[in-house]
Protein backbone atom coordinates (compact mmCIF):
# COMPACT_ATOMS: atom_id res chain seq x y z
CA UNK A 1 0.00 0.00 0.00
CA UNK A 2 1.05 3.43 -0.56
CA UNK A 3 1.39 6.27 2.21
CA UNK A 4 -1.26 9.22 1.45
CA UNK A 5 1.07 11.71 -0.20
CA UNK A 6 2.27 9.03 -2.98
CA UNK A 7 -1.16 7.56 -3.39
CA UNK A 8 -2.79 10.70 -4.20
CA UNK A 9 -0.63 11.31 -7.18
CA UNK A 10 -0.56 8.08 -8.63
CA UNK A 11 -3.92 6.84 -8.06
CA UNK A 12 -5.05 9.06 -11.11
CA UNK A 13 -2.51 7.51 -13.40
CA UNK A 14 -3.63 4.06 -11.92
CA UNK A 15 -0.67 2.61 -9.92
CA UNK A 16 -1.73 1.96 -6.26
CA UNK A 17 1.28 -0.17 -5.50
CA UNK A 18 5.10 -0.18 -5.66
CA UNK A 19 7.58 -1.17 -3.35
CA UNK A 20 9.05 1.97 -2.39
CA UNK A 21 7.83 5.36 -3.72
CA UNK A 22 10.60 8.45 -3.86
CA UNK A 23 8.93 11.59 -4.38
CA UNK A 24 9.98 14.61 -5.56
CA UNK A 25 13.66 13.46 -4.29
CA UNK A 26 16.20 16.83 -4.47
CA UNK A 27 18.91 15.74 -7.50
CA UNK A 28 21.92 14.70 -4.42
CA UNK A 29 19.67 12.31 -3.39
CA UNK A 30 19.18 10.92 -7.11
CA UNK A 31 22.32 10.80 -7.91
CA UNK A 32 22.81 8.47 -4.67
CA UNK A 33 19.96 6.47 -5.43
CA UNK A 34 21.44 5.96 -8.87
CA UNK A 35 24.85 5.01 -7.34
CA UNK A 36 22.99 2.67 -4.75
CA UNK A 37 21.09 0.61 -7.56
CA UNK A 38 24.66 0.90 -9.77
CA UNK A 39 22.63 2.62 -12.33
CA UNK A 40 25.77 5.25 -13.12
CA UNK A 41 29.44 4.04 -12.82
CA UNK A 42 29.62 7.57 -10.92
CA UNK A 43 28.88 11.10 -10.21
CA UNK A 44 29.21 13.86 -12.78
CA UNK A 45 31.72 16.31 -11.37
CA UNK A 46 32.46 18.39 -14.33
CA UNK A 47 34.87 18.06 -17.22
CA UNK B 1 27.48 9.35 -16.04
CA UNK B 2 24.54 6.78 -17.16
CA UNK B 3 24.23 4.23 -20.05
CA UNK B 4 20.97 4.29 -21.75
CA UNK B 5 21.29 1.12 -23.32
CA UNK B 6 20.71 -0.32 -26.95
CA UNK B 7 18.71 2.67 -27.17
CA UNK B 8 20.88 5.64 -27.85
CA UNK B 9 18.63 8.06 -29.96
CA UNK B 10 14.86 7.62 -29.91
CA UNK B 11 13.11 5.35 -31.82
CA UNK B 12 10.42 6.74 -34.39
CA UNK B 13 9.28 3.55 -36.00
CA UNK B 14 7.94 2.74 -32.20
CA UNK B 15 6.22 5.89 -31.83
CA UNK B 16 2.85 5.56 -31.49
CA UNK B 17 -0.38 8.10 -30.76
CA UNK B 18 -4.14 6.14 -29.53
CA UNK B 19 -6.39 6.90 -32.57
CA UNK B 20 -9.42 7.57 -30.78
CA UNK B 21 -12.82 10.34 -31.41
CA UNK B 22 -10.96 12.39 -30.00
CA UNK B 23 -7.65 12.51 -31.87
CA UNK B 24 -9.20 10.53 -35.44
CA UNK B 25 -9.87 13.91 -37.48
CA UNK B 26 -7.24 15.85 -35.97
CA UNK B 27 -3.98 13.89 -35.79
CA UNK B 28 -1.74 13.82 -39.08
CA UNK B 29 -1.54 10.01 -39.39
CA UNK B 30 1.05 7.99 -41.48
CA UNK B 31 5.30 6.87 -40.51
CA UNK B 32 5.58 10.16 -38.10
CA UNK B 33 1.97 9.52 -36.06
CA UNK B 34 1.63 5.69 -36.06
CA UNK B 35 -1.96 4.91 -35.26
CA UNK B 36 -2.50 2.86 -31.96
CA UNK B 37 -5.26 1.09 -30.60
CA UNK B 38 -6.79 2.47 -27.52
CA UNK B 39 -7.59 -0.77 -26.00
CA UNK B 40 -4.24 -2.28 -26.50
CA UNK B 41 -2.65 0.71 -24.61
CA UNK B 42 -5.35 0.51 -21.76
CA UNK B 43 -3.86 -3.31 -22.03
CA UNK B 44 -0.68 -2.25 -22.05
CA UNK B 45 -1.18 0.39 -19.06
CA UNK B 46 -2.34 -2.42 -16.79
CA UNK B 47 1.10 -4.85 -17.67
CA UNK B 48 3.30 -2.21 -16.87
CA UNK B 49 1.34 -0.92 -13.31
CA UNK B 50 1.23 -4.45 -12.35
CA UNK B 51 5.46 -4.36 -13.71
CA UNK B 52 5.82 -1.44 -11.19
CA UNK B 53 4.44 -3.11 -8.26
CA UNK B 54 7.09 -4.60 -6.51
CA UNK B 55 9.83 -2.13 -8.14
CA UNK B 56 11.07 1.13 -6.27
CA UNK B 57 9.47 4.20 -8.68
CA UNK B 58 10.52 7.88 -8.64
CA UNK B 59 8.04 10.11 -8.84
CA UNK B 60 8.79 13.63 -10.73
CA UNK B 61 6.45 16.49 -10.48
CA UNK B 62 7.36 19.17 -12.86
CA UNK B 63 5.90 21.33 -15.67
CA UNK B 64 6.35 22.49 -19.22
CA UNK B 65 5.75 25.52 -20.50
CA UNK B 66 7.46 28.75 -18.76
CA UNK B 67 4.20 31.11 -19.31
CA UNK B 68 1.83 30.60 -16.15
CA UNK B 69 -1.00 30.59 -18.95
CA UNK B 70 -0.09 27.70 -21.06
CA UNK B 71 1.86 25.47 -18.74
CA UNK B 72 1.39 21.74 -18.57
CA UNK B 73 1.52 20.19 -15.28
CA UNK B 74 3.50 16.95 -15.18
CA UNK B 75 3.45 14.28 -13.02
CA UNK B 76 6.32 11.41 -14.04
CA UNK B 77 7.26 7.91 -12.69
CA UNK B 78 10.21 6.24 -13.39
CA UNK B 79 11.55 3.03 -12.87
CA UNK B 80 15.46 4.80 -13.16
CA UNK B 81 16.49 7.35 -10.50
CA UNK B 82 18.87 8.92 -13.30
CA UNK B 83 15.33 8.76 -15.28
CA UNK B 84 14.27 11.18 -12.72
CA UNK B 85 17.27 13.41 -12.28
CA UNK B 86 16.80 13.70 -16.17
CA UNK B 87 13.28 15.02 -15.71
CA UNK B 88 14.02 17.18 -12.53
CA UNK B 89 16.88 19.08 -14.91
CA UNK B 90 14.65 19.09 -18.29
CA UNK B 91 11.36 20.06 -16.81
CA UNK B 92 10.78 23.43 -14.87
CA UNK B 93 10.89 22.83 -11.68
CA UNK B 94 8.14 24.01 -9.15
CA UNK B 95 9.39 26.59 -6.36
CA UNK B 96 10.74 25.68 -3.19
CA UNK B 97 8.03 24.59 -0.65
CA UNK B 98 5.07 24.69 -3.68
CA UNK B 99 1.95 22.24 -3.16
CA UNK B 100 2.08 19.88 -6.31
CA UNK B 101 -0.04 17.85 -5.33
CA UNK B 102 -1.68 18.64 -8.79
CA UNK B 103 -4.39 16.63 -10.53
CA UNK B 104 -1.82 16.52 -13.88
CA UNK B 105 -2.27 17.81 -17.05
CA UNK B 106 -0.26 15.11 -18.75
CA UNK B 107 1.67 12.22 -17.33
CA UNK B 108 4.55 9.83 -17.94
CA UNK B 109 5.15 5.95 -16.95
CA UNK B 110 8.62 5.46 -18.45
CA UNK B 111 9.59 1.92 -17.63
CA UNK B 112 12.78 0.90 -19.53
CA UNK B 113 12.95 -2.76 -18.05
CA UNK B 114 8.98 -3.44 -19.11
CA UNK B 115 8.80 -4.88 -22.33
CA UNK B 116 6.58 -5.27 -24.80
CA UNK B 117 5.02 -8.47 -26.18
CA UNK B 118 3.97 -7.36 -29.91
CA UNK B 119 2.36 -9.96 -31.18
CA UNK B 120 0.17 -9.35 -27.61
CA UNK B 121 0.26 -5.77 -27.19
CA UNK B 122 0.13 -3.90 -30.86
CA UNK B 123 3.80 -3.00 -30.95
CA UNK B 124 6.42 -3.15 -33.76
CA UNK B 125 8.81 -4.49 -31.42
CA UNK B 126 9.88 -4.65 -27.27
CA UNK B 127 10.52 -1.26 -26.71
CA UNK B 128 7.32 1.65 -27.41
CA UNK B 129 6.73 5.42 -27.01
CA UNK B 130 2.72 6.11 -26.99
CA UNK B 131 0.92 9.46 -26.51
CA UNK B 132 -2.63 9.41 -25.48
CA UNK B 133 -4.43 12.66 -25.73
CA UNK B 134 -7.60 10.92 -24.06
CA UNK B 135 -6.22 9.25 -21.12
CA UNK B 136 -3.29 12.20 -21.06
CA UNK B 137 -0.77 10.31 -20.62
CA UNK B 138 2.60 8.85 -22.06
CA UNK B 139 3.72 5.04 -21.92
CA UNK B 140 7.49 4.33 -22.47
CA UNK B 141 8.99 0.84 -22.26
CA UNK B 142 11.83 -0.81 -23.03
CA UNK B 143 14.17 1.83 -24.11
CA UNK B 144 16.34 3.78 -21.63
CA UNK B 145 16.92 6.60 -23.96
CA UNK B 146 15.64 9.46 -21.36
CA UNK B 147 15.05 11.57 -24.76
CA UNK B 148 11.75 9.67 -25.62
CA UNK B 149 10.55 11.68 -22.26
CA UNK B 150 10.89 15.27 -23.27
CA UNK B 151 10.37 14.63 -27.18
CA UNK B 152 7.22 12.88 -25.62
CA UNK B 153 6.22 16.11 -24.33
CA UNK B 154 7.16 18.16 -27.33
CA UNK B 155 4.75 16.04 -28.86
CA UNK B 156 1.73 16.93 -26.71
CA UNK B 157 2.43 20.55 -26.89
CA UNK B 158 2.92 20.61 -29.97
CA UNK B 159 -0.62 19.21 -30.71
CA UNK B 160 -2.39 20.94 -27.40
CA UNK B 161 -0.93 24.40 -28.10
CA UNK B 162 -1.89 24.93 -31.77
CA UNK B 163 -4.56 23.27 -31.58
CA UNK B 164 -6.40 24.43 -28.15
CA UNK B 165 -4.59 27.80 -27.42
CA UNK B 166 -3.81 29.31 -30.74
CA UNK B 167 -0.36 29.17 -30.02
CA UNK B 168 2.53 28.07 -32.40
CA UNK B 169 4.65 25.36 -30.88
CA UNK B 170 8.22 25.56 -32.65
CA UNK B 171 11.23 23.53 -32.49
CA UNK B 172 13.76 26.02 -32.20
CA UNK B 173 16.21 27.77 -29.92
CA UNK B 174 15.92 31.16 -29.03
CA UNK B 175 17.85 34.09 -27.12
CA UNK B 176 17.13 37.61 -26.71
CA UNK B 177 19.33 41.05 -26.79
CA UNK B 178 19.89 43.49 -24.35
CA UNK B 179 17.06 46.01 -25.59
CA UNK B 180 14.55 42.67 -25.58
CA UNK B 181 15.01 41.89 -29.27
CA UNK B 182 14.15 38.18 -29.38
CA UNK B 183 15.63 35.87 -32.31
CA UNK B 184 14.75 32.60 -32.73
CA UNK B 185 16.57 29.81 -34.43
CA UNK B 186 15.16 27.08 -35.90
CA UNK B 187 17.42 24.04 -37.68
CA UNK B 188 17.35 20.14 -37.97
CA UNK B 189 20.52 18.57 -35.96
CA UNK B 190 23.77 19.35 -36.84
CA UNK B 191 23.11 23.30 -38.32
CA UNK B 192 23.84 25.13 -35.56
CA UNK B 193 20.88 25.35 -33.93
CA UNK B 194 22.48 25.43 -30.26
CA UNK B 195 25.73 26.91 -31.27
CA UNK B 196 24.37 30.07 -32.91
CA UNK B 197 21.80 30.68 -29.64
CA UNK B 198 24.70 30.81 -27.73
CA UNK B 199 25.66 34.17 -27.57
CA UNK B 200 27.49 35.94 -24.49
CA UNK B 201 25.90 39.38 -25.82
CA UNK B 202 22.43 37.67 -25.46
CA UNK B 203 20.48 36.02 -23.37
CA UNK B 204 19.36 32.50 -23.48
CA UNK B 205 15.71 31.48 -23.42
CA UNK B 206 15.47 27.85 -24.19
CA UNK B 207 18.25 25.99 -26.86
CA UNK B 208 15.07 23.25 -28.17
CA UNK B 209 11.10 24.09 -27.32
CA UNK B 210 9.42 27.34 -27.72
CA UNK B 211 5.91 28.61 -28.27
CA UNK B 212 4.58 31.74 -29.51
CA UNK B 213 1.28 32.92 -28.31
CA UNK B 214 -0.98 35.23 -29.89
CA UNK B 215 -0.59 38.23 -27.43
CA UNK B 216 2.56 37.09 -24.85
CA UNK B 217 5.44 36.02 -26.80
CA UNK B 218 7.57 33.78 -26.82
CA UNK B 219 8.01 31.00 -23.89
CA UNK B 220 10.41 27.95 -23.40
CA UNK B 221 8.70 25.08 -22.77
CA UNK B 222 11.69 23.89 -21.14
CA UNK B 223 13.76 24.10 -17.86
CA UNK B 224 16.67 22.36 -19.06
CA UNK B 225 19.62 21.88 -22.21
CA UNK B 226 19.64 18.52 -23.47
CA UNK B 227 22.88 18.92 -25.72
CA UNK B 228 24.92 16.85 -27.63
CA UNK B 229 28.53 16.54 -26.41
CA UNK B 230 30.67 14.31 -29.20
CA UNK B 231 34.07 16.45 -29.18
CA UNK B 232 32.97 18.72 -27.09
CA UNK B 233 35.75 21.16 -25.88
CA UNK B 234 35.27 24.09 -23.69
CA UNK B 235 37.01 26.32 -26.78
CA UNK B 236 33.85 25.09 -29.08
CA UNK B 237 31.56 25.02 -26.46
CA UNK B 238 32.49 26.93 -23.31
CA UNK B 239 28.39 27.72 -21.92
CA UNK B 240 27.94 23.86 -22.48
CA UNK B 241 31.22 22.65 -20.93
CA UNK B 242 30.75 24.88 -18.31
CA UNK B 243 26.72 23.78 -17.59
CA UNK B 244 28.33 20.03 -17.35
CA UNK B 245 29.26 20.11 -12.81
CA UNK B 246 27.37 18.05 -10.20
CA UNK B 247 23.72 17.25 -10.74
CA UNK B 248 23.91 17.72 -15.24
CA UNK B 249 23.71 13.90 -16.67
CA UNK B 250 25.91 13.18 -18.85
CA UNK B 251 24.70 9.91 -21.44
CA UNK B 252 26.82 7.38 -23.20
CA UNK B 253 30.08 8.51 -22.98
CA UNK B 254 33.18 6.99 -21.11
CA UNK B 255 36.16 7.76 -18.73
CA UNK B 256 39.26 8.59 -19.66
CA UNK B 257 40.39 5.24 -18.20
CA UNK B 258 42.19 5.60 -15.02
CA UNK B 259 40.62 8.75 -14.46
CA UNK B 260 37.27 10.39 -13.90
CA UNK B 261 37.97 12.91 -16.26
CA UNK B 262 34.91 12.44 -19.49
CA UNK B 263 36.32 11.32 -22.86
CA UNK B 264 34.68 13.37 -24.97
CA UNK B 265 36.25 12.01 -28.33
CA UNK B 266 35.13 8.75 -27.52
CA UNK B 267 32.11 7.80 -29.80
CA UNK B 268 32.46 4.10 -29.11
CA UNK B 269 28.87 3.94 -27.90
CA UNK B 270 27.13 6.28 -30.19
CA UNK B 271 28.06 9.64 -31.78
CA UNK B 272 24.82 10.60 -29.83
CA UNK B 273 26.51 11.28 -26.82
CA UNK B 274 24.35 13.97 -24.54
CA UNK B 275 24.69 16.10 -21.46
CA UNK B 276 21.12 17.13 -19.44
CA UNK B 277 21.19 20.39 -17.16
CA UNK B 278 18.98 23.06 -15.77
CA UNK B 279 19.01 26.01 -17.84
CA UNK B 280 20.33 28.08 -14.91
CA UNK B 281 23.28 26.23 -15.57
CA UNK B 282 23.63 28.29 -18.36
CA UNK B 283 25.65 31.69 -17.02
CA UNK B 284 23.17 34.60 -19.26
CA UNK B 285 20.11 32.16 -19.34
CA UNK B 286 16.91 34.42 -18.94
CA UNK B 287 14.45 32.96 -15.87
CA UNK B 288 11.42 33.01 -16.57
CA UNK B 289 12.12 31.98 -20.14
CA UNK B 290 9.93 34.07 -21.64
CA UNK B 291 10.86 36.70 -24.43
CA UNK B 292 8.83 39.30 -26.49
CA UNK B 293 7.67 38.07 -30.27
CA UNK B 294 10.42 37.55 -32.22
CA UNK B 295 12.17 40.71 -34.37
CA UNK B 296 14.41 38.06 -36.24
CA UNK B 297 13.66 34.62 -37.38
CA UNK B 298 16.86 32.13 -38.73
CA UNK B 299 15.80 29.10 -40.65
CA UNK B 300 19.70 27.17 -40.65
CA UNK B 301 20.76 24.71 -42.94
CA UNK B 302 23.77 22.68 -43.64
CA UNK B 303 23.49 23.19 -47.32
CA UNK B 304 26.10 19.99 -48.26
CA UNK B 305 25.33 21.30 -51.99
CA UNK B 306 26.38 24.66 -51.52
CA UNK B 307 23.76 26.34 -53.39
CA UNK B 308 21.81 28.18 -50.78
CA UNK B 309 23.62 31.53 -49.84
CA UNK B 310 25.04 31.67 -46.84
CA UNK B 311 22.17 34.56 -45.73
CA UNK B 312 19.09 35.70 -47.91
CA UNK B 313 16.40 37.13 -46.35
CA UNK B 314 12.60 35.53 -47.18
CA UNK B 315 9.15 37.03 -47.75
CA UNK B 316 6.31 35.71 -46.72
CA UNK B 317 5.69 33.07 -49.47
CA UNK B 318 9.40 31.85 -48.78
CA UNK B 319 9.01 32.07 -45.06
CA UNK B 320 6.30 29.43 -45.10
CA UNK B 321 7.57 26.92 -47.99
CA UNK B 322 10.79 26.98 -46.40
CA UNK B 323 9.00 25.92 -42.82
CA UNK B 324 7.46 23.53 -44.74
CA UNK B 325 10.15 22.10 -46.84
CA UNK B 326 12.65 22.37 -43.47
CA UNK B 327 15.59 21.01 -45.77
CA UNK B 328 19.59 20.52 -44.88
CA UNK B 329 21.44 18.00 -46.68
CA UNK B 330 23.66 15.49 -44.65
CA UNK B 331 27.28 14.04 -45.94
CA UNK B 332 26.81 11.01 -46.96
CA UNK B 333 29.10 7.97 -44.69
CA UNK B 334 31.59 6.76 -46.88
CA UNK B 335 30.50 3.21 -45.20
CA UNK B 336 27.67 3.61 -47.76
CA UNK B 337 29.57 4.00 -50.81
CA UNK B 338 27.68 7.48 -51.31
CA UNK B 339 30.03 10.54 -52.30
CA UNK B 340 27.27 13.01 -53.06
CA UNK B 341 25.38 14.55 -50.68
CA UNK B 342 21.78 13.53 -49.33
CA UNK B 343 19.06 15.92 -48.89
CA UNK B 344 16.73 16.34 -45.88
CA UNK B 345 13.42 17.66 -45.64
CA UNK B 346 11.80 17.52 -42.07
CA UNK B 347 8.77 19.75 -41.78
CA UNK B 348 8.71 22.69 -39.78
CA UNK B 349 12.58 21.20 -38.92
CA UNK B 350 11.13 19.16 -36.71
CA UNK B 351 8.32 16.58 -38.69
CA UNK B 352 9.08 13.75 -36.22
CA UNK B 353 7.31 16.07 -33.70
CA UNK B 354 4.40 16.90 -35.03
CA UNK B 355 0.97 15.67 -34.68
CA UNK B 356 -0.91 18.37 -36.72
CA UNK B 357 -0.09 18.67 -40.52
CA UNK B 358 2.58 20.35 -41.62
CA UNK B 359 0.18 23.20 -43.08
CA UNK B 360 -0.76 23.97 -39.50
CA UNK B 361 1.91 25.20 -38.07
CA UNK B 362 3.13 27.00 -41.41
CA UNK B 363 -0.22 28.92 -41.64
CA UNK B 364 0.17 29.79 -38.06
CA UNK B 365 3.68 31.21 -38.84
CA UNK B 366 2.55 33.55 -41.76
CA UNK B 367 -0.17 34.62 -39.30
CA UNK B 368 2.65 35.89 -37.07
CA UNK B 369 4.20 37.43 -39.64
CA UNK B 370 1.00 39.12 -40.74
CA UNK B 371 0.77 40.24 -37.29
CA UNK B 372 4.63 41.50 -36.71
CA UNK B 373 5.06 43.06 -40.00
CA UNK B 374 8.67 44.07 -38.49
CA UNK B 375 9.77 40.59 -37.72
CA UNK B 376 12.37 39.30 -40.24
CA UNK B 377 12.78 35.78 -41.74
CA UNK B 378 16.28 34.91 -42.38
CA UNK B 379 17.50 31.94 -44.24
CA UNK B 380 21.19 30.57 -42.97
CA UNK B 381 23.46 28.32 -44.80
CA UNK B 382 26.04 27.06 -42.34
CA UNK B 383 27.00 24.35 -44.77
CA UNK B 384 28.93 24.81 -48.15
CA UNK B 385 30.25 27.51 -49.99
CA UNK B 386 32.58 27.38 -53.41
CA UNK B 387 31.38 24.08 -54.48
CA UNK B 388 29.38 21.17 -52.95
CA UNK B 389 30.70 18.97 -50.47
CA UNK B 390 34.19 17.65 -51.41
CA UNK B 391 34.87 20.56 -53.38
CA UNK B 392 33.80 23.29 -51.40
CA UNK B 393 34.32 23.98 -47.80
CA UNK B 394 32.72 24.89 -44.94
CA UNK B 395 31.37 28.14 -44.13
CA UNK B 396 33.37 29.63 -41.85
CA UNK B 397 31.28 29.83 -38.26
CA UNK B 398 32.75 33.14 -37.68
CA UNK B 399 31.67 34.86 -41.16
CA UNK B 400 27.83 33.29 -39.92
CA UNK B 401 28.19 34.41 -36.41
CA UNK B 402 29.12 37.86 -38.11
CA UNK B 403 26.04 37.76 -40.92
CA UNK B 404 23.29 36.68 -38.16
CA UNK B 405 24.73 40.03 -35.92
CA UNK B 406 24.61 42.08 -38.78
CA UNK B 407 20.97 41.02 -39.12
CA UNK B 408 20.45 41.18 -35.66
CA UNK B 409 21.52 44.25 -35.51
CA UNK B 410 19.81 46.10 -38.02
CA UNK B 411 22.87 46.74 -40.23
CA UNK B 412 21.02 44.74 -43.56
CA UNK B 413 18.19 47.26 -43.24
CA UNK B 414 20.22 49.20 -45.79
CA UNK B 415 22.00 46.99 -48.19
CA UNK B 416 20.56 46.33 -51.57
CA UNK B 417 18.99 42.78 -51.92
CA UNK B 418 19.12 40.79 -55.09
CA UNK B 419 16.88 38.15 -56.09
CA UNK B 420 18.35 34.70 -56.39
CA UNK B 421 17.23 33.25 -60.31
CA UNK B 422 16.04 29.87 -58.60
CA UNK B 423 15.12 29.86 -55.03
CA UNK B 424 13.75 33.45 -55.36
CA UNK B 425 15.47 34.97 -52.08
CA UNK B 426 16.82 38.37 -51.19
CA UNK B 427 20.52 38.19 -51.64
CA UNK B 428 22.41 41.20 -49.60
CA UNK B 429 25.02 42.69 -51.43
CA UNK B 430 27.18 43.94 -48.53
CA UNK B 431 27.18 42.54 -44.72
CA UNK B 432 29.44 43.78 -42.03
CA UNK B 433 32.42 41.51 -41.58
CA UNK B 434 32.15 39.09 -44.39
CA UNK B 435 33.84 38.84 -47.52
CA UNK B 436 31.39 40.29 -50.07
CA UNK B 437 32.44 37.77 -52.56
CA UNK B 438 30.93 34.74 -50.43
CA UNK B 439 27.22 36.35 -50.60
CA UNK B 440 26.72 35.10 -54.27
CA UNK B 441 27.08 31.69 -54.28
CA UNK B 442 27.58 31.74 -57.96
CA UNK B 443 30.44 33.66 -57.47
CA UNK B 444 32.17 30.99 -55.44
CA UNK B 445 31.87 28.52 -57.57
CA UNK B 446 35.08 27.85 -60.24
CA UNK B 447 32.58 26.88 -62.56
CA UNK B 448 29.44 28.71 -62.25
CA UNK B 449 27.50 26.57 -65.22
CA UNK B 450 27.73 23.48 -62.60
CA UNK B 451 26.58 25.66 -60.20
CA UNK B 452 23.53 26.64 -62.16
CA UNK B 453 23.30 22.31 -62.82
CA UNK B 454 23.52 21.53 -59.08
CA UNK B 455 21.09 24.42 -57.47
CA UNK B 456 18.50 23.22 -60.71
CA UNK B 457 18.96 19.76 -59.31
CA UNK B 458 18.16 20.83 -55.84
CA UNK B 459 15.17 22.88 -56.65
CA UNK B 460 13.98 19.94 -58.51
CA UNK B 461 14.32 18.31 -55.08
CA UNK B 462 12.34 20.65 -52.95
CA UNK B 463 9.72 20.72 -55.46
CA UNK B 464 9.46 17.06 -55.52
CA UNK B 465 9.73 16.64 -51.32
CA UNK B 466 6.95 19.42 -51.33
CA UNK B 467 4.38 17.50 -53.71
CA UNK B 468 3.31 15.50 -50.58
CA UNK B 469 1.89 18.85 -49.06
CA UNK B 470 0.91 20.48 -52.29
CA UNK B 471 -2.96 19.41 -52.34
CA UNK B 472 -3.15 21.39 -48.44
CA UNK B 473 -0.75 24.18 -48.96
CA UNK B 474 -2.63 27.65 -50.26
CA UNK B 475 -1.68 29.50 -53.12
CA UNK B 476 0.81 31.81 -50.76
CA UNK B 477 2.42 29.40 -49.63
CA UNK B 478 3.25 27.47 -52.99
CA UNK B 479 4.02 30.86 -54.28
CA UNK B 480 7.59 30.51 -52.08
CA UNK B 481 8.71 27.67 -54.39
CA UNK B 482 11.71 27.46 -56.34
CA UNK B 483 11.47 28.07 -60.01
CA UNK B 484 13.61 24.86 -60.85
CA UNK B 485 12.93 25.59 -64.65
CA UNK B 486 14.30 29.37 -64.84
CA UNK B 487 17.81 27.22 -64.07
CA UNK B 488 16.94 24.59 -66.94
CA UNK B 489 16.79 27.59 -69.63
CA UNK B 490 19.65 29.41 -68.11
Amino acid sequence: MLDSAANARLAPLGISRAAQVHLNLSPAALVEEALRRNEAPSPTMGP
Amino acid sequence: MADTGVFTGRSPKDRFVVKDANTADSVWWGDINIPFEADKFDQLHAKMVKYLEDKEIYVRDAYAGANPDYELKLRVVNELAWHNLFCYNMFLRPAEGADTSWTPDFSIICAPGFEADPAVDGTRQKNFAILNFTKKMILIGGTGYAGEMKKGIFGVLNYLLPHQHNTLSMHCSANVGADGDTAVFFGLSGTGKTTLSADPNRGLIGDDEHGWTPDAGIFNFEGGCYAKVIDLSREKEPQIWDAIRFGSIVENTRFIEGTHTVDYANNSVTENTRTAYPINYIDNAIEPSVADAPKNIFFLTADAFGVLPPISKLDKSHAMYHFMSGYTAKVAGTEMGVTEPQTTFSACFGAVFLPLHPTKYAEMLGQKMDENPDVNVWLINTGWTGGSYGTGSRMKLPYTRAMITAALNGELTDVEFTKHPIFGVEVPASVPGVPTEILDPRNTWSNPEEYDRTANSLAEKFVKNFGKYAEYANEEILAGAPKAEVAAGA
